[in-house]
Protein backbone atom coordinates (compact mmCIF):
# COMPACT_ATOMS: atom_id res chain seq x y z
CA UNK A 1 0.00 0.00 0.00
CA UNK A 2 1.72 3.46 -1.40
CA UNK A 3 -0.78 5.88 0.00
CA UNK A 4 -3.03 4.61 3.16
CA UNK A 5 -5.34 6.72 5.40
CA UNK A 6 -6.70 6.01 8.43
CA UNK A 7 -10.19 7.50 10.16
CA UNK A 8 -8.87 10.44 8.32
CA UNK A 9 -11.21 13.75 9.40
CA UNK A 10 -11.84 17.76 8.56
CA UNK A 11 -13.81 19.74 10.69
CA UNK A 12 -14.30 23.23 9.86
CA UNK A 13 -16.64 24.81 12.52
CA UNK A 14 -19.56 22.26 13.08
CA UNK A 15 -19.12 21.75 9.81
CA UNK A 16 -18.01 18.04 9.11
CA UNK A 17 -16.25 18.30 5.13
CA UNK A 18 -14.14 14.63 5.73
CA UNK A 19 -15.57 12.19 8.11
CA UNK A 20 -13.79 9.13 9.29
CA UNK A 21 -12.43 8.13 5.93
CA UNK A 22 -10.44 5.12 5.56
CA UNK A 23 -8.83 4.49 2.35
CA UNK A 24 -5.42 2.14 0.87
CA UNK A 25 -4.48 2.71 -2.43
CA UNK A 26 -1.97 0.01 -4.04
CA UNK A 27 1.35 1.40 -5.52
CA UNK A 28 0.43 1.90 -9.71
CA UNK A 29 -3.17 2.39 -9.50
CA UNK A 30 -5.42 4.64 -10.96
CA UNK A 31 -7.94 5.58 -8.10
CA UNK A 32 -10.75 7.51 -8.72
CA UNK A 33 -12.87 9.52 -6.24
CA UNK A 34 -16.03 10.45 -7.00
CA UNK A 35 -19.64 11.70 -5.39
CA UNK A 36 -21.62 14.92 -5.29
CA UNK A 37 -20.82 18.66 -4.83
CA UNK A 38 -19.50 18.93 -1.38
CA UNK A 39 -18.90 15.15 -0.59
CA UNK A 40 -15.65 15.97 0.68
CA UNK A 41 -13.50 15.04 -2.19
CA UNK A 42 -11.59 18.27 -2.45
CA UNK A 43 -10.98 18.69 1.24
CA UNK A 44 -9.63 15.00 1.13
CA UNK A 45 -7.54 16.12 -1.89
CA UNK A 46 -6.07 19.10 0.63
CA UNK A 47 -5.72 16.84 3.35
CA UNK A 48 -3.12 14.15 1.46
CA UNK A 49 -1.76 17.37 0.41
CA UNK A 50 -0.83 19.36 3.71
CA UNK A 51 -2.95 22.07 1.82
CA UNK A 52 -5.52 21.44 5.31
CA UNK A 53 -4.26 19.54 8.76
CA UNK A 54 -6.23 16.94 9.84
CA UNK A 55 -8.77 17.38 12.58
CA UNK A 56 -8.60 13.47 13.05
CA UNK A 57 -6.74 10.38 11.66
CA UNK A 58 -3.32 9.63 9.91
CA UNK A 59 -2.19 9.53 6.49
CA UNK A 60 0.47 7.16 5.39
CA UNK A 61 2.87 6.99 2.96
CA UNK A 62 4.90 4.56 2.42
CA UNK A 63 4.10 3.44 5.46
CA UNK A 64 5.43 6.65 7.04
CA UNK A 65 3.00 9.52 8.52
CA UNK A 66 2.81 12.47 6.75
CA UNK A 67 -0.56 13.80 8.14
CA UNK A 68 0.06 17.54 9.29
CA UNK A 69 3.17 17.92 7.79
CA UNK A 70 3.36 21.43 5.48
CA UNK A 71 2.79 20.86 1.58
CA UNK A 72 6.78 21.54 0.80
CA UNK A 73 7.36 18.78 3.14
CA UNK A 74 4.87 16.52 1.68
CA UNK A 75 6.00 17.30 -1.54
CA UNK A 76 9.50 15.87 -0.79
CA UNK A 77 8.11 13.04 0.48
CA UNK A 78 6.53 12.02 -2.66
CA UNK A 79 3.43 13.72 -3.38
CA UNK A 80 2.59 15.95 -5.96
CA UNK A 81 -0.77 17.58 -7.04
CA UNK A 82 -2.67 20.13 -9.72
CA UNK A 83 -5.41 22.43 -8.78
CA UNK A 84 -9.26 22.35 -9.86
CA UNK A 85 -8.65 25.85 -11.59
CA UNK A 86 -5.21 25.29 -12.28
CA UNK A 87 -2.53 27.78 -10.12
CA UNK A 88 0.59 28.79 -12.20
CA UNK A 89 3.49 30.99 -11.82
CA UNK A 90 2.14 33.74 -14.11
CA UNK A 91 5.46 35.87 -14.50
CA UNK A 92 7.48 32.84 -15.21
CA UNK A 93 7.71 30.79 -18.47
CA UNK A 94 6.40 27.56 -18.92
CA UNK A 95 9.87 25.88 -18.86
CA UNK A 96 10.59 27.87 -15.26
CA UNK A 97 7.11 26.83 -14.26
CA UNK A 98 8.44 23.41 -14.12
CA UNK A 99 12.17 23.70 -12.99
CA UNK A 100 10.09 25.17 -9.96
CA UNK A 101 8.97 21.69 -10.00
CA UNK A 102 11.93 20.22 -9.80
CA UNK A 103 13.48 22.86 -6.96
CA UNK A 104 12.92 20.35 -4.14
CA UNK A 105 15.30 17.79 -5.54
CA UNK A 106 18.37 20.22 -6.06
CA UNK A 107 20.66 20.36 -3.49
CA UNK A 108 22.96 23.29 -4.98
CA UNK A 109 23.07 26.23 -2.08
CA UNK A 110 22.47 29.38 -2.47
CA UNK A 111 26.53 30.38 -2.62
CA UNK A 112 27.22 27.51 -5.50
CA UNK A 113 24.47 29.29 -6.83
CA UNK A 114 25.73 32.79 -6.73
CA UNK A 115 29.25 31.64 -7.54
CA UNK A 116 28.14 29.33 -10.30
CA UNK A 117 29.83 26.56 -9.31
CA UNK A 118 30.45 23.27 -11.47
CA UNK A 119 27.52 21.43 -9.55
CA UNK A 120 25.10 23.92 -9.46
CA UNK A 121 25.28 24.21 -13.05
CA UNK A 122 25.29 20.38 -13.93
CA UNK A 123 22.55 20.43 -11.51
CA UNK A 124 21.07 23.58 -12.99
CA UNK A 125 21.17 21.92 -17.09
CA UNK A 126 19.81 18.25 -15.92
CA UNK A 127 16.99 20.16 -14.12
CA UNK A 128 16.47 22.04 -17.44
CA UNK A 129 16.80 19.05 -19.73
CA UNK A 130 14.10 17.29 -17.42
CA UNK A 131 11.53 20.08 -17.47
CA UNK A 132 12.12 19.86 -20.74
CA UNK A 133 10.87 16.13 -21.44
CA UNK A 134 8.27 16.51 -19.15
CA UNK A 135 7.03 19.44 -21.32
CA UNK A 136 7.73 16.77 -24.01
CA UNK A 137 5.39 14.28 -22.46
CA UNK A 138 2.81 16.95 -21.94
CA UNK A 139 2.95 18.13 -25.88
CA UNK A 140 4.43 21.70 -24.92
CA UNK A 141 7.90 21.47 -25.79
CA UNK A 142 7.71 24.04 -27.98
CA UNK A 143 5.67 26.37 -25.85
CA UNK A 144 8.70 26.05 -23.24
CA UNK A 145 9.19 29.94 -23.84
CA UNK A 146 5.52 31.39 -23.76
CA UNK A 147 4.14 32.48 -20.49
CA UNK A 148 1.25 30.13 -19.08
CA UNK A 149 -0.87 33.39 -20.02
CA UNK A 150 -0.66 32.28 -23.60
CA UNK A 151 -1.59 29.02 -23.45
CA UNK A 152 -4.68 27.60 -23.97
CA UNK A 153 -7.37 26.17 -20.26
CA UNK A 154 -6.51 22.65 -21.75
CA UNK A 155 -3.00 23.21 -21.65
CA UNK A 156 -2.50 25.25 -19.06
CA UNK A 157 -3.87 22.02 -16.77
CA UNK A 158 -1.48 19.80 -18.78
CA UNK A 159 1.18 22.38 -17.54
CA UNK A 160 0.22 21.96 -13.97
CA UNK A 161 0.38 18.32 -14.39
CA UNK A 162 4.28 18.69 -15.67
CA UNK A 163 5.38 21.04 -12.88
CA UNK A 164 3.76 18.39 -10.27
CA UNK A 165 5.75 15.13 -11.94
CA UNK A 166 8.64 17.76 -11.97
CA UNK A 167 9.16 16.73 -8.04
CA UNK A 168 8.99 13.13 -9.07
CA UNK A 169 6.23 11.86 -6.86
CA UNK A 170 5.03 8.79 -5.77
CA UNK A 171 1.67 9.45 -6.07
CA UNK A 172 0.52 12.34 -8.40
CA UNK A 173 -3.15 13.96 -7.20
CA UNK A 174 -5.33 15.19 -9.85
CA UNK A 175 -8.00 17.65 -8.95
CA UNK A 176 -10.88 17.58 -11.92
CA UNK A 177 -8.39 17.45 -14.59
CA UNK A 178 -10.87 17.26 -17.28
CA UNK A 179 -13.12 20.10 -16.09
CA UNK A 180 -13.57 22.80 -19.41
CA UNK A 181 -11.14 20.02 -21.26
CA UNK A 182 -12.54 19.14 -25.21
CA UNK A 183 -12.91 15.61 -25.81
CA UNK A 184 -9.48 15.40 -27.77
CA UNK A 185 -7.84 16.77 -24.93
CA UNK A 186 -10.04 14.22 -22.64
CA UNK A 187 -8.12 11.20 -24.38
CA UNK A 188 -4.96 12.94 -24.30
CA UNK A 189 -4.95 13.32 -21.05
CA UNK A 190 -6.17 9.86 -20.77
CA UNK A 191 -2.94 8.84 -22.84
CA UNK A 192 -0.64 10.17 -20.50
CA UNK A 193 -2.22 9.19 -17.73
CA UNK A 194 -2.00 5.73 -18.56
CA UNK A 195 1.87 6.25 -19.77
CA UNK A 196 2.82 7.37 -16.16
CA UNK A 197 1.09 4.73 -14.80
CA UNK A 198 3.52 2.21 -16.81
CA UNK A 199 6.24 3.47 -15.34
CA UNK A 200 5.02 3.12 -11.88
CA UNK A 201 3.17 6.13 -10.61
CA UNK A 202 0.32 6.47 -8.68
CA UNK A 203 -2.31 8.42 -9.78
CA UNK A 204 -5.52 9.61 -7.29
CA UNK A 205 -8.05 11.44 -9.67
CA UNK A 206 -11.04 13.58 -8.28
CA UNK A 207 -13.53 14.18 -11.56
CA UNK A 208 -17.22 14.43 -12.25
CA UNK A 209 -16.73 13.54 -15.88
CA UNK A 210 -17.99 9.69 -15.72
CA UNK A 211 -16.80 8.74 -18.99
CA UNK A 212 -13.54 9.62 -18.48
CA UNK A 213 -13.69 8.27 -14.72
CA UNK A 214 -15.14 4.71 -15.62
CA UNK A 215 -12.75 4.43 -19.17
CA UNK A 216 -9.60 5.40 -16.55
CA UNK A 217 -9.69 4.26 -13.07
CA UNK A 218 -8.47 0.85 -11.92
CA UNK A 219 -10.90 1.35 -8.74
CA UNK A 220 -13.15 4.38 -7.22
CA UNK A 221 -13.96 5.35 -4.16
CA UNK A 222 -16.86 6.96 -3.78
CA UNK A 223 -17.86 9.96 -1.03
CA UNK A 224 -21.31 11.36 0.20
CA UNK A 225 -21.69 13.96 3.17
CA UNK A 226 -17.96 13.44 3.85
CA UNK A 227 -18.26 9.57 3.92
CA UNK A 228 -17.46 6.98 2.49
CA UNK A 229 -20.24 5.39 0.91
CA UNK A 230 -18.66 2.60 -1.44
CA UNK A 231 -15.10 1.41 -3.16
CA UNK A 232 -14.79 -0.80 -5.90
CA UNK A 233 -14.11 -1.25 -9.32
CA UNK A 234 -15.68 0.71 -11.63
CA UNK A 235 -18.29 -2.24 -12.68
CA UNK A 236 -18.90 -2.56 -9.06
CA UNK A 237 -19.77 0.85 -8.43
CA UNK A 238 -21.90 1.58 -11.55
CA UNK A 239 -23.82 -0.90 -9.99
CA UNK A 240 -24.43 -0.11 -6.48
CA UNK A 241 -27.77 1.04 -5.33
CA UNK A 242 -26.50 3.28 -2.66
CA UNK A 243 -23.90 5.38 -4.88
CA UNK A 244 -27.11 5.62 -7.27
CA UNK A 245 -29.20 6.90 -4.20
CA UNK A 246 -26.52 9.29 -3.39
CA UNK A 247 -26.08 11.18 -7.35
CA UNK A 248 -30.04 10.62 -7.34
CA UNK A 249 -31.56 10.78 -4.35
CA UNK A 250 -33.08 8.18 -1.57
CA UNK A 251 -36.12 6.75 -3.44
CA UNK A 252 -38.65 7.18 -1.26
CA UNK A 253 -36.95 9.85 1.53
CA UNK A 254 -38.25 11.64 3.42
CA UNK A 255 -36.15 14.44 2.26
CA UNK B 1 -2.13 40.78 -27.43
CA UNK B 2 -0.90 38.33 -24.93
CA UNK B 3 0.93 36.04 -27.66
CA UNK B 4 2.72 39.42 -28.45
CA UNK B 5 4.55 39.15 -25.13
CA UNK B 6 4.99 35.94 -25.40
CA UNK B 7 6.78 36.04 -28.99
CA UNK B 8 8.94 39.20 -27.30
CA UNK B 9 10.48 37.35 -24.29
CA UNK B 10 11.80 34.29 -27.04
CA UNK B 11 13.24 36.67 -28.94
CA UNK B 12 14.90 38.31 -25.92
CA UNK B 13 16.34 35.26 -25.07
CA UNK B 14 17.20 33.82 -29.07
CA UNK B 15 19.85 36.63 -28.92
CA UNK B 16 22.71 35.09 -30.60
CA UNK B 17 25.95 34.52 -28.39
CA UNK B 18 28.39 36.66 -30.22
CA UNK B 19 25.81 39.63 -30.14
CA UNK B 20 25.12 39.12 -25.86
CA UNK B 21 28.98 39.11 -25.51
CA UNK B 22 29.35 42.25 -27.64
CA UNK B 23 26.83 43.46 -25.35
CA UNK B 24 28.36 42.84 -22.01
CA UNK B 25 31.69 44.40 -23.60
CA UNK B 26 29.92 47.61 -24.85
CA UNK B 27 28.94 47.89 -21.07
CA UNK B 28 31.96 47.67 -19.44
CA UNK B 29 33.55 49.94 -21.83
CA UNK B 30 30.71 52.74 -20.99
CA UNK B 31 31.50 51.89 -17.31
CA UNK B 32 35.11 52.10 -18.07
CA UNK B 33 35.15 55.83 -19.89
CA UNK B 34 31.96 57.36 -17.43
CA UNK B 35 33.91 57.83 -14.42
CA UNK B 36 35.89 60.39 -16.35
CA UNK B 37 33.71 62.21 -18.18
CA UNK B 38 31.93 63.74 -14.91
CA UNK B 39 32.27 67.47 -15.11
CA UNK B 40 33.16 68.19 -11.57
CA UNK B 41 33.89 67.26 -8.05
CA UNK B 42 29.91 67.66 -7.48
CA UNK B 43 28.99 65.39 -10.16
CA UNK B 44 31.68 62.93 -9.43
CA UNK B 45 30.15 62.54 -5.76
CA UNK B 46 26.22 62.29 -7.44
CA UNK B 47 28.11 59.22 -9.51
CA UNK B 48 29.20 57.85 -6.52
CA UNK B 49 25.80 58.09 -4.75
CA UNK B 50 24.25 56.71 -7.47
CA UNK B 51 26.20 53.49 -7.66
CA UNK B 52 25.63 53.12 -3.97
CA UNK B 53 22.46 53.59 -4.58
CA UNK B 54 22.19 50.72 -7.49
CA UNK B 55 23.49 48.11 -5.10
CA UNK B 56 20.84 49.12 -2.49
CA UNK B 57 18.34 48.91 -4.91
CA UNK B 58 19.16 45.74 -6.59
CA UNK B 59 18.65 43.82 -3.25
CA UNK B 60 15.75 45.60 -2.45
CA UNK B 61 14.19 44.66 -5.29
CA UNK B 62 14.83 40.71 -4.64
CA UNK B 63 12.35 41.44 -1.86
CA UNK B 64 9.89 44.06 -3.77
CA UNK B 65 10.06 42.41 -7.23
CA UNK B 66 11.04 39.19 -6.91
CA UNK B 67 9.19 37.75 -3.43
CA UNK B 68 6.29 40.68 -4.01
CA UNK B 69 6.45 41.76 -0.53
CA UNK B 70 6.70 45.31 0.06
CA UNK B 71 9.19 46.43 3.06
CA UNK B 72 9.35 50.06 4.64
CA UNK B 73 12.43 48.45 6.64
CA UNK B 74 15.67 48.36 4.01
CA UNK B 75 16.46 52.01 4.96
CA UNK B 76 16.94 51.14 8.18
CA UNK B 77 19.03 47.76 7.11
CA UNK B 78 21.06 50.51 5.13
CA UNK B 79 21.71 52.52 7.92
CA UNK B 80 22.64 49.36 10.17
CA UNK B 81 25.57 48.85 7.12
CA UNK B 82 26.64 52.16 7.35
CA UNK B 83 27.03 52.46 11.05
CA UNK B 84 28.56 49.15 11.30
CA UNK B 85 30.99 49.80 8.98
CA UNK B 86 31.65 53.33 10.03
CA UNK B 87 32.01 51.92 13.97
CA UNK B 88 34.58 49.37 12.69
CA UNK B 89 36.68 51.14 10.94
CA UNK B 90 36.74 54.38 12.88
CA UNK B 91 36.88 52.25 16.57
CA UNK B 92 38.33 48.96 16.09
CA UNK B 93 40.28 50.30 13.03
CA UNK B 94 39.99 47.31 10.78
CA UNK B 95 40.77 47.23 7.51
CA UNK B 96 38.11 48.62 4.74
CA UNK B 97 37.00 45.48 3.65
CA UNK B 98 36.71 43.57 7.17
CA UNK B 99 34.56 46.45 7.36
CA UNK B 100 32.63 46.16 4.74
CA UNK B 101 32.07 42.20 5.48
CA UNK B 102 30.89 43.50 8.67
CA UNK B 103 28.41 45.26 7.27
CA UNK B 104 26.85 43.03 4.71
CA UNK B 105 26.50 40.38 8.29
CA UNK B 106 25.24 42.99 10.50
CA UNK B 107 22.39 44.05 7.45
CA UNK B 108 21.72 40.00 7.08
CA UNK B 109 21.36 38.95 11.00
CA UNK B 110 18.81 42.48 10.72
CA UNK B 111 17.35 41.08 7.60
CA UNK B 112 16.45 37.88 8.79
CA UNK B 113 15.07 39.94 12.12
CA UNK B 114 12.34 41.11 9.87
CA UNK B 115 12.24 38.31 8.03
CA UNK B 116 10.84 36.01 10.72
CA UNK B 117 7.97 37.75 11.25
CA UNK B 118 7.46 37.98 7.79
CA UNK B 119 6.45 34.43 7.61
CA UNK B 120 3.46 34.81 9.40
CA UNK B 121 2.56 38.60 8.62
CA UNK B 122 1.36 39.92 5.52
CA UNK B 123 0.21 42.88 3.61
CA UNK B 124 -0.39 46.08 5.36
CA UNK B 125 0.68 44.63 8.75
CA UNK B 126 4.37 43.62 7.17
CA UNK B 127 4.50 47.03 5.86
CA UNK B 128 3.55 48.53 9.44
CA UNK B 129 6.38 46.12 10.91
CA UNK B 130 9.10 47.07 8.41
CA UNK B 131 7.90 50.86 9.09
CA UNK B 132 8.77 50.31 12.60
CA UNK B 133 11.81 48.88 12.38
CA UNK B 134 13.06 51.62 10.22
CA UNK B 135 12.33 54.32 12.70
CA UNK B 136 13.21 52.05 15.62
CA UNK B 137 16.74 51.98 14.08
CA UNK B 138 16.79 55.72 13.50
CA UNK B 139 15.52 56.02 16.97
CA UNK B 140 18.32 54.11 18.40
CA UNK B 141 20.91 55.56 16.27
CA UNK B 142 19.96 59.31 17.88
CA UNK B 143 20.35 57.78 21.21
CA UNK B 144 22.45 55.63 21.47
CA UNK B 145 25.07 58.41 21.38
CA UNK B 146 28.02 56.63 23.49
CA UNK B 147 28.11 54.27 20.46
CA UNK B 148 26.88 56.33 17.38
CA UNK B 149 27.53 59.70 17.81
CA UNK B 150 23.88 60.48 18.30
CA UNK B 151 22.37 63.25 15.65
CA UNK B 152 26.18 64.32 15.96
CA UNK B 153 27.08 61.42 13.37
CA UNK B 154 30.22 59.74 12.83
CA UNK B 155 32.63 61.53 11.08
CA UNK B 156 36.26 61.24 10.02
CA UNK B 157 35.33 57.66 8.27
CA UNK B 158 38.36 56.47 6.19
CA UNK B 159 38.47 56.49 2.48
CA UNK B 160 38.43 52.97 1.57
CA UNK B 161 41.74 51.17 1.16
CA UNK B 162 42.95 47.85 -0.96
CA UNK B 163 46.15 46.47 0.36
CA UNK B 164 48.54 49.50 -1.42
CA UNK B 165 45.59 50.54 -3.06
CA UNK B 166 43.99 53.80 -1.71
CA UNK B 167 40.94 55.44 -3.02
CA UNK B 168 41.18 59.00 -1.87
CA UNK B 169 39.90 60.96 -4.78
CA UNK B 170 36.34 60.83 -5.72
CA UNK B 171 37.36 59.31 -8.86
CA UNK B 172 39.18 56.56 -8.26
CA UNK B 173 36.88 55.82 -5.52
CA UNK B 174 33.71 55.74 -8.17
CA UNK B 175 35.80 52.60 -10.18
CA UNK B 176 35.89 50.91 -6.56
CA UNK B 177 32.58 51.33 -6.45
CA UNK B 178 31.37 50.70 -9.73
CA UNK B 179 33.21 46.98 -9.31
CA UNK B 180 31.09 46.42 -6.49
CA UNK B 181 28.35 47.13 -8.68
CA UNK B 182 29.22 45.19 -11.50
CA UNK B 183 29.35 41.94 -8.83
CA UNK B 184 26.45 42.94 -7.43
CA UNK B 185 24.93 42.65 -10.83
CA UNK B 186 26.42 39.06 -11.40
CA UNK B 187 25.08 38.09 -8.18
CA UNK B 188 21.55 38.62 -8.83
CA UNK B 189 21.96 37.64 -12.28
CA UNK B 190 23.09 34.60 -10.98
CA UNK B 191 20.31 34.44 -8.23
CA UNK B 192 17.63 34.97 -11.02
CA UNK B 193 19.10 32.29 -13.12
CA UNK B 194 19.28 29.56 -10.26
CA UNK B 195 16.36 27.77 -8.34
CA UNK B 196 16.21 30.91 -5.90
CA UNK B 197 15.26 33.05 -8.15
CA UNK B 198 12.51 30.68 -9.51
CA UNK B 199 11.11 29.66 -6.06
CA UNK B 200 11.16 34.45 -5.47
CA UNK B 201 8.60 34.58 -7.83
CA UNK B 202 7.07 31.39 -7.79
CA UNK B 203 6.38 32.66 -3.60
CA UNK B 204 5.14 35.97 -5.30
CA UNK B 205 2.84 34.43 -7.89
CA UNK B 206 1.50 31.71 -6.18
CA UNK B 207 2.19 31.12 -3.01
CA UNK B 208 -0.06 27.78 -2.43
CA UNK B 209 0.97 26.47 -5.44
CA UNK B 210 4.82 27.06 -4.35
CA UNK B 211 4.07 25.80 -1.61
CA UNK B 212 2.78 22.50 -2.92
CA UNK B 213 4.84 22.28 -5.79
CA UNK B 214 7.89 22.10 -3.37
CA UNK B 215 9.40 25.28 -2.19
CA UNK B 216 9.59 25.39 1.23
CA UNK B 217 7.96 28.97 2.24
CA UNK B 218 9.75 29.98 5.14
CA UNK B 219 13.00 29.35 3.75
CA UNK B 220 12.59 31.05 0.58
CA UNK B 221 11.50 34.13 2.04
CA UNK B 222 14.06 34.54 4.96
CA UNK B 223 16.56 34.10 2.31
CA UNK B 224 14.96 36.48 0.22
CA UNK B 225 14.86 38.73 2.95
CA UNK B 226 18.24 37.65 4.18
CA UNK B 227 20.37 38.37 0.85
CA UNK B 228 18.49 41.63 -0.04
CA UNK B 229 19.41 43.11 3.63
CA UNK B 230 22.76 41.79 3.10
CA UNK B 231 22.85 44.37 -0.08
CA UNK B 232 21.35 46.80 1.53
CA UNK B 233 24.03 46.51 4.73
CA UNK B 234 26.79 46.64 2.15
CA UNK B 235 25.46 49.94 0.26
CA UNK B 236 25.69 51.34 3.34
CA UNK B 237 29.09 50.49 4.35
CA UNK B 238 29.99 51.74 0.74
CA UNK B 239 28.18 55.03 1.52
CA UNK B 240 29.79 55.17 4.82
CA UNK B 241 33.13 55.47 3.48
CA UNK B 242 31.74 57.41 0.51
CA UNK B 243 30.90 60.25 2.48
CA UNK B 244 32.98 59.64 5.23
CA UNK B 245 30.35 61.35 7.69
CA UNK B 246 27.28 59.25 8.49
CA UNK B 247 24.73 60.58 10.63
CA UNK B 248 20.63 59.30 11.54
CA UNK B 249 18.56 62.47 9.29
CA UNK B 250 20.16 60.87 6.39
CA UNK B 251 18.20 57.85 7.11
CA UNK B 252 14.90 59.10 6.65
CA UNK B 253 11.33 57.67 6.15
CA UNK B 254 11.56 59.99 3.15
CA UNK B 255 14.54 58.15 1.92
CA UNK B 256 12.53 55.16 2.51
CA UNK B 257 10.15 56.39 0.10
CA UNK B 258 12.74 57.58 -2.77
CA UNK B 259 14.28 53.82 -2.83
CA UNK B 260 10.68 52.51 -3.08
CA UNK B 261 9.71 54.83 -6.07
CA UNK B 262 12.78 54.68 -7.45
CA UNK B 263 12.76 50.54 -7.71
CA UNK B 264 9.24 51.35 -8.92
CA UNK B 265 9.70 53.97 -11.91
CA UNK B 266 12.35 51.89 -13.11
CA UNK B 267 10.28 48.71 -13.36
CA UNK B 268 10.06 46.10 -10.42
CA UNK B 269 12.26 42.59 -11.13
CA UNK B 270 14.54 44.06 -13.50
CA UNK B 271 17.98 44.99 -13.19
CA UNK B 272 17.78 47.53 -15.72
CA UNK B 273 14.78 48.81 -13.87
CA UNK B 274 16.50 49.07 -10.69
CA UNK B 275 19.25 51.20 -12.49
CA UNK B 276 17.40 53.33 -14.99
CA UNK B 277 15.06 54.46 -11.71
CA UNK B 278 18.06 55.21 -9.15
CA UNK B 279 19.80 57.32 -12.22
CA UNK B 280 16.32 58.51 -12.83
CA UNK B 281 15.33 60.13 -9.70
CA UNK B 282 18.66 61.07 -8.18
CA UNK B 283 19.20 63.32 -11.07
CA UNK B 284 15.61 64.63 -11.60
CA UNK B 285 15.90 66.49 -8.26
CA UNK B 286 19.09 67.88 -9.90
CA UNK B 287 17.79 68.96 -13.31
CA UNK B 288 14.70 70.13 -11.90
CA UNK B 289 16.41 72.29 -9.52
CA UNK B 290 15.12 75.66 -10.83
CA UNK B 291 11.36 75.00 -10.42
CA UNK B 292 12.42 74.87 -6.52
CA UNK B 293 9.64 73.95 -4.43
CA UNK B 294 7.41 72.76 -6.83
CA UNK B 295 9.58 70.19 -7.76
CA UNK B 296 7.46 67.36 -5.53
CA UNK B 297 4.29 68.34 -7.49
CA UNK B 298 6.31 67.56 -10.63
CA UNK B 299 8.06 63.96 -8.82
CA UNK B 300 4.33 62.52 -7.64
CA UNK B 301 2.45 63.66 -10.96
CA UNK B 302 5.36 61.77 -12.61
CA UNK B 303 4.94 58.90 -10.22
CA UNK B 304 1.21 58.90 -10.46
CA UNK B 305 1.75 58.60 -14.19
CA UNK B 306 3.62 55.77 -14.30
CA UNK B 307 1.46 53.55 -12.31
CA UNK B 308 -1.35 54.43 -13.95
CA UNK B 309 0.00 53.72 -17.28
CA UNK B 310 3.46 51.68 -16.85
CA UNK B 311 2.55 50.06 -14.48
CA UNK B 312 5.80 47.59 -15.37
CA UNK B 313 7.83 50.97 -14.74
CA UNK B 314 10.27 52.53 -17.21
CA UNK B 315 12.28 49.54 -18.76
CA UNK B 316 8.46 48.32 -19.88
CA UNK B 317 8.79 50.84 -22.61
CA UNK B 318 10.63 48.81 -24.62
CA UNK B 319 8.82 45.54 -25.05
CA UNK B 320 5.85 47.31 -25.34
CA UNK B 321 7.32 49.63 -28.74
CA UNK B 322 8.93 46.56 -29.69
CA UNK B 323 5.32 45.12 -29.69
CA UNK B 324 3.30 47.75 -31.24
CA UNK B 325 6.13 47.79 -34.23
CA UNK B 326 5.55 43.76 -34.30
CA UNK B 327 2.02 44.33 -34.56
CA UNK B 328 2.08 47.07 -36.73
CA UNK B 329 4.27 45.08 -39.12
CA UNK B 330 2.46 42.12 -39.07
CA UNK B 331 -1.09 44.40 -40.60
CA UNK B 332 1.20 45.47 -43.16
CA UNK B 333 2.29 42.33 -44.46
CA UNK B 334 -0.05 40.07 -43.73
CA UNK B 335 -3.79 40.27 -43.30
CA UNK B 336 -4.07 36.71 -42.71
CA UNK B 337 -4.05 35.71 -39.04
CA UNK B 338 -0.74 33.86 -37.62
CA UNK B 339 -0.97 30.06 -38.43
CA UNK B 340 1.38 29.50 -36.45
CA UNK B 341 0.07 30.13 -33.17
CA UNK B 342 -2.50 28.23 -31.13
CA UNK B 343 -2.68 24.53 -30.34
Amino acid sequence: MILETKGLSKRFGGLVAVNAVSVGVEQGEIRAVIGPNGSGKSTLLNLLSGVYKPSEGTVLLDGASIGGNIPSDITRAGIGRTFQNTSLFSTLTVLDNVMVGTYCRMHANIFQAILGTRTARKEEDAAREEALQLLDLVGLKDRAASLPTDLSYGQRKTLEMARALGSHPKVLLLDEPVGGLSSRETDELVRIIRALRGQGLTVIVVEHNMRFIMGLADRISVLNFGKKIAEGSPDEIRGNPEVIAAYLGEPGGEK
Amino acid sequence: MATMTGKTSTKRSSLSRPWRYARYVAVIAILAVLPLLMPSNYYQQLFNQIIVFVILALGYDLVLGRLGQLSFGHIGLFAIGAYAAALLTTRLHVPFLVGMVGAAVAGGIAGAVIGIPALRIKGHYLVMLTLAFGEIVRLLLTNLEGLTGGSQGISEIPAPSIGPLHFASRQSLSYLLLAFAVLAVLGIMMIDRSRFGRAFIAVKDAELAADVSGVSLASTKILAFVISAAYAGFAGGLYAHTFRYISPEFFSLGLTITLLAMVLLGGRGSIVGAVVGVVVLTLLPESLRFIKQYYMVVFGLGIWLIVMFLPGGLVSIVPRIRGVVARYRKRVRAPAPDSGEGA
